[in-house]
């Protein structure tokens, strides 16, 4: 077999994609790879273990990348999911951005009803049983519950779960990813799947593999938790309302919000350790204040979010673009792999629409598909989307129907043998439908 | 040569009608007023802003002193249905018993018109003729009836005394004739010396009747303390109110129906003039359409270009319930300002963020105000 041949020479390529990668990067739009120093050092070739060939493998453990194994597994893949963390749910949980937001839109005879279903639904569902999500529409979820219901889900699909990993390079050979370098307590480790789903957030496995992007700078935030809500005195003399962010399932703790700094660069390690540093003081020193308030004495900083909230970064230039257009105007694709909804108002062609006069949107699976890439599925906020389509492209229900139209097609490009590219559309939106996402 | 003249009339009338409905005519909608030399001097003497369209105006007014009242039998919509109405109306009253007033009422608007205040626009037929139909597509019941009122009347005297209008009236009737008799003057002091025309009283107070309406609309427009919201190139308030003719063009073009006909007990000086509300849509900034249908200067035409710094109002924000200011997931006025004028700034107070707006370069296009989820957003008048 020639993908097995090729792994025994995986040291021959390693070292020949290092000088070639060495001046694709000097030529690279992106900063963050440019040496601040100047001075550059040769790492020499050596030999990496293949710890797993899967039949899929699911690069990022957030909202997208736990559908998207779920879905795998599912659909009757041999599955794979590394997670950078110790933890799934990436920003949803991790991050604390915790309502799943774009649950609801309206259809065609202008009905507001509820639109991500599936895998997505399911979560929510398993949430509420436990009385970890509140409000029926945009549920927010308590992050440890959701860190929990993920585990038990993957673990129940099947799915094999490898924490404490990070992906470091891809190794390429006719328009295929042969495997996918990790870095990890275990070393530097390959794995060797037949399809790959890129759920990083930051397409950081499209960027390896040499795909097109657009690195989108948006708002940075740093999300954290207040608890002792329930202990706040109002009676208390020199009481005065303050601004102490919104209800979690746990009634004594609150969840913060942060917009922060506009247009950062979230895949440059110097802006986000900068920004990290800034943050956490900064909400220090805020809850501080709350805590000097009379009244809020007893409350308390519960956590700083373990990742910070970047926003957007890089966004893959697909097979196809989905465009603000198509969903505003119920666009119909053949292909398409599932509907999100929306979560917030906009303009659009001269007229306001307000979070309750958005259409539902479909999204086509050619907008998870690279364009060179054989073997390469993306999902969650960097699939191929127009910037304008951004505020409802990179939340949570469109990460997690991303994430379960890509995990399904790549179980079905797995088994079929075939290109990402080639997919039999049919049989995914079969897979699909038996796994409850709704097609309107 | 009769016949040809009916013949002519009725196609202008049929012109006009077609003119006037809600149709896509873009750049044509009103047309029909652009012709009205009466409308051409009032707005040059009140305001000395020209359009291109005056260009029609003036050509009008060079023809009628040639050719007496060629543009009443010819062209005049207004006209034209007068005379239908005459011919079915009552015989029992004559002109003999209305005054011939129409030289005078002209000459009372031209001095109105001197200081600025060509509020008699309101009288002139085209203009009557282009409200009614405007009638039609207005809101709510009052300005509806104060539309349909003016056409509705003239032609109720033209029912009850035939041609009382026409002959009688109608100022912009009386200016063809005062034209002609200053003409006739002219000549036959040229050829004869005699001075024929008789300048008299009546064109006296006239002008003192003109001046003194003038004087004291000018004090009552500069005393009003609130600002409303106009369309873009709009004159400074206290004249645009005076200026507008209440035509109703700038309404019937905006693409996003943010333009719309204002009727405020408060306000009375401003009644029917057109005002801005944002509701469902804002200020478009690739649109020049009102500046370019406006036919009396009140607004005046401008480019995309020069759009950019023709301010409406300025966005003010609510900061209490604004959703940023407490923490929740929210940008949108940020992001769907085109012209960069809201950033979102962090308090080192308290360490929120919150909007804010530049004041230079808001223009108060509505955009912020009709995007944002909570409401906290509305554009104000500016006041000078």
């Amino acid at each position: 077999m020639k993908r097995r041949t090729f792994l025994s020479n995986i040291v021959l390529s390693q070292g020949a994609l290092l000088s070639g990668a060495q001046i694709a990067r000097s030529s690279d739009a992106d900063t963050n790879d440019s040496p601040r120093s100047g001075k550059t050092v040769m790492e020499p070739a050596r030999e990496i273990p293949v710890i797993e060939e899967p039949d899929v493998l699911v690069v990022g453990g957030g909202p997208a990348g736990v559908t998207a194994a779920i879905a795998a597994a599912r659909a009757g893949a041999d599955t794979l999911l590394v997670e950078r963390y110790n933890h799934l749910g990436g920003l949803w949980t991790g991050g604390l951005v915790l309502p799943l937001l774009s649950t609801h839109a309206i259809d065609k005879d202008g009905k507001f009803k509820q639109v991500i279903f599936g895998i997505g639904d399911e979560m929510a569902k398993r949430l509420k049983a436990l009385d970890m999500a509140i409000s029926e529409v945009n549920p927010v979820v308590d992050p440890e519950a959701a860190k929990y219901i993920f585990d038990v889900m993957t673990k129940e699909a099947g799915v094999k779960t490898l924490y404490h990993c990070w992906v470091s390079n891809v190794l390429l050979n006719d328009g295929r990813i042969e495997a996918v370098v990790l870095e990890s307590k275990s070393g530097r480790v390959a794995v060797a799947p037949k399809v790959v789903v890129d759920c990083t957030g930051d397409g950081d496995v499209l960027h390896l593999a040499g795909e097109e992007f657009e690195n989108f700078h948006y708002h940075i935030g740093l999300v954290h938790r207040l608890g002792n809500i329930d202990r706040i005195d109002t009676s208390k003399p020199g009481y005065k309302e303050l601004r102490i962010g919104d209800p979690t399932p746990i009634p004594s703790v609150n969840w913060v919000n942060m917009h922060g700094k506009d247009n950062q660069d979230g895949i440059d390690m110097y802006t986000l350790s900068e920004l990290q540093r800034q943050y956490r003081i900064e909400i220090w020193e805020k809850v501080q204040k709350i805590r000097s308030t009379p009244g809020y004495e007893s409350v308390f900083l519960l956590d700083t979010a373990s990742q910070l909230g970047v926003r957007m970064s890089r966004i893959l230039a697909g097979a196809y673009r989905l465009t603000l257009a198509d969903s505003m105007t119920y666009k119909n694709f053949p292909d398409a792999i599932g509907i999100s909804g929306a979560w917030t108002s906009l303009l659009y062609q001269g007229r306001r629409y307000t979070t309750r006069e958005r259409p539902l949107w479909q999204i086509p699976y050619r907008s998870l598909v690279p364009r060179k890439t054989k073997n390469l599925l993306v999902a969650g906020r960097c699939f191929s989307f127009e910037t304008k389509l951004v505020e409802d492209a990179r939340i949570i229900g469109t990460c997690i129907i991303t994430g379960q139209g890509a995990g399904a097609g790549a179980a079905v490009a797995a088994q079929s043998d075939s290109a990402v590219q080639d997919v039999d559309v049919k049989r995914l939106r079969t897979i699909l439908k038996e796994q409850n996402v709704y097609f309107g | 040569m009769k016949i040809k003249a009916h013949f002519i009339r009725y196609a202008s009338l049929f012109a006009a009608v077609i003119l006037s409905l809600p149709l896509p005519l873009g750049i044509l909608t009103g047309f029909y007023l652009w012709l009205s030399p009466y409308l051409f001097i009032n707005s040059a003497l009140a305001s000395w802003r020209f359009a291109a369209f005056h260009g029609f105006g003036a050509a009008v007014l060079l023809l009628t002193i040639l050719y007496h009242r060629w543009f009443c039998r010819f062209v005049c919509p207004t006209g034209a249905l007068c005379d239908i109405a005459s011919k079915w109306g009552s015989r029992k009253f004559t002109l003999r018993r209305v005054p011939s007033i129409h030289k005078h009422l002209f000459v009372t608007a031209l001095c109105m018109a001197v200081l600025g205040i060509p509020l008699l626009n309101l009288l002139d037929p085209i203009n009557v003729f282009t409200m009614f139909f405007d009638g039609f597509q207005s809101t709510p019941f009052a300005i509806v009836v104060l539309k349909l009122s003016g056409l509705i009347l003239i032609l109720l005297f033209s029912f009850i005394v035939p041609h009382c209008w026409c002959q009688r009236l109608c100022p912009l009737g009386g200016m063809q004739v005062l034209l002609t008799e200053i003409k006739k003057a002219i000549q036959d002091r040229l050829v004869s010396q005699k001075l024929t025309f008789n300048s008299g009283r009546r064109y006296f107070v006239a002008s003192v009747i003109g001046l003194g309406i003038g004087a004291i609309s000018r004090s009552l427009s500069a005393a009003r303390l609130k600002n409303p919201l106009r369309p873009p190139g709009a004159a400074p308030e206290s004249r645009f109110v005076m200026l507008c003719a209440r035509c109703g063009n700038c309404v019937n073009v905006c693409p996003t129906d943010i333009i719309y006909t204002s009727l405020d007990m408060n306000d009375p000086i401003g009644a029917l003039a057109p005002s801005i509300r944002f509701e469902e849509s804002y200020c478009l900034p690739d649109c020049v359409r009102c500046g370019s249908v406006c036919p009396s200067g009140a607004i005046t035409s401008f480019s995309l270009e020069e759009k950019k710094q023709l301010v409406i109002g300025i966005a003010r924000i609510d900061l209490k319930d604004c959703l940023l200011t407490n923490n929740r997931e929210c940008d949108r006025c940020k992001a769907f300002c085109e012209y960069g004028a809201i950033q979102i700034v962090t308090s080192e107070d308290d360490f929120s963020s919150y909007p804010e707006i530049v004041v230079d370069r808001c223009v108060g296009c509505g955009a912020c105000q009709i995007v944002c989820p909570v409401g906290v957003i509305s554009v104000v008048g500016i006041t000078t």
